[in-house]
């Protein structure tokens, strides 16, 4: 009986972590990892002095003060020298373009990871939620298998004519995970305030000058207290259900269509940066090979569609 | 050692997803300063209007929003200095390089937003900036 039940969740261990179906999205994490970090630290670029130097806003002595214990920092070893800074700017700049290129993907992971750390613990003011989502996507991406597709590292290895080893995508999981923790944790946090409860949280989100209002939003309908209610009880919901829901079979698909759905909404209101992208790239991984065949087909039924229509029209 | 600090010192601490939880901010914030220097000439300083701001303007920008955010909460002295320091570098005299800062103050304004049914209009975003929410005064060591 017990060893029947061992064997059993043996078996689920296994298929959790090892069946491999999420293999085919390794490179395109990588890619689109060291993409978004790319933006993110083109906007970082025209500041880097103002941010991390000595001659900005926060001396790294006073940096010690907002960190907590036992966080460490790179740029601490000579945070005098604007030169250093610069050269660790730079350093962690073309290995992220090497990370997007797959070349020694691995060594470039695990770098990129050590250089949001350092950059994150210098200036802890200027990084939020979004910057903990980047940096916790660069530590496990450095245990997915990387450089087989879509890399320099795999035309390399088609050259000398090496054989694709056989790799476990089990790390993969540890997207999926986080993912659904930030959703869970966040909406549970929301239900022990008052603002969501009673719905009055967009009402007062929509009166922030940075933040909220990216795009224009038509008409006078954030005015109606109904509609930022609705707005804030469907966000708490969406929040409370999508980790659930992207984990069953028959929701799956659902999930992610909505999720994708409400982070571009999210974003056109709101102004989070990067952060819904990285949340999009994150939902990735919930996706199968069968979705992505199911994309494809709906993109060329689409195209006959409109083809046939034009063509009727000419 | 506890696994919280384990986890910050190889930089995979998480803490708790706030994302505008428990509550939400209920008020925007701005920082307005005074260069004072020794002839008695004052520059004036303030935290660019982010609603006056493009959309590019405010991508470029997020960092400037976080950081003002961020130290706007942060009640370390030290802190507060240093943003004089930066404040009074960028505050050149108008007419004399020569004369020296005196001090400079800073002081945090808040527009706290009215709660829902109120019977006044206002206008999104809410900019009436009429709290005071604290004030800094920095003075180089001679």
């Amino acid at each position: 009986m017990v060893s029947q039940l061992q064997d059993r969740l043996k078996g689920y261990w296994n298929q959790f972590f090892y069946n491999n179906d999420k293999l085919f999205l390794c490179d395109s994490l990588r890619i689109g990892f060291a993409f978004l970090l790319l933006v993110n630290l083109s906007v970082l670029f025209p500041n880097v002095e103002l941010w991390f130097s000595e001659k900005g806003v926060l001396s790294y002595e006073s940096s010690l003060l907002i960190l907590d214990k036992g966080m460490l920092t790179i740029l601490g070893l000579f945070p005098e020298s604007t030169m250093f800074i610069w050269v660790c700017f730079l350093l962690f700049f073309i290995q992220t373009i090497l990370l997007m290129f797959g070349f020694y993907s691995r060594v470039q992971a695990v770098c990129v990871f050590i250089w949001i750390v350092s950059f994150q613990n210098r200036n802890m003011f200027v990084f939020d939620g979004e910057d903990v989502v980047f940096r916790l996507f660069a530590f496990f991406l450095i245990f997915i298998p990387l450089g087989y597709g879509f890399s320099l590292d795999g035309l390399s290895r088609k050259r000398s004519k090496t054989s694709f080893t056989q790799s476990n995508a089990w790390a993969v999981r540890f997207f999926q995970v986080q993912i659904s923790v930030i959703y869970l944790s966040t909406a549970l946090l929301k239900l022990k305030g008052h603002d969501w409860v009673s719905g009055h949280a967009m009402y007062y989100i929509s009166y922030l000058d940075d933040l909220f209002g990216k795009f224009p939003i038509p008409g006078k309908w954030l005015d109606s207290l109904f509609v930022t209610q609705s707005l804030s009880w469907f966000i708490v919901l969406f929040e409370l259900l999508i980790p659930f829901a992207l984990w069953l079979r028959p929701t799956r698909r659902w999930a992610i269509i909505v999720a994708i759905g409400f982070h571009l909404c999210s974003d056109y209101m709101m102004n989070l940066f990067l952060f819904h992208w990285i949340m999009l790239l994150g939902l990735m991984t919930f996706t199968t090979v069968e979705d992505w065949t199911a994309v494809k087909k709906l993109i060329v039924n689409l195209r006959t569609i409109l083809f046939k229509s034009s063509a009727k029209q000419l | 050692m506890g696994v919280n600090s384990a986890l910050y010192r190889v930089g995979l601490s998480q803490g708790n997803w706030h994302l505008f939880a428990p509550g939400v901010d209920r008020e925007n914030t701005k920082i307005e300063g005074k260069v004072i220097y020794e002839d008695g000439e004052i520059v004036h300083w303030s935290t660019p209007d982010w609603s006056d701001m493009s959309i590019v303007g405010r991508i470029v920008n997020f960092r400037h929003m976080e950081y003002f955010d961020s130290i706007g909460y942060n009640a370390k002295y030290e802190t507060w200095d240093d943003l004089s320091v930066y404040v009074a570098s960028i505050s050149p005299h108008p007419f004399d390089d020569s004369v020296a800062v005196q001090s400079v103050e800073l002081e945090q304004l808040v527009a706290s937003v009215p709660p829902p049914g109120t019977d006044v209009e206002i206008q999104r975003p809410y900019l009436d900036f009429k709290s005071h929410l604290g004030a800094h005064k920095w003075e180089p060591s001679k």
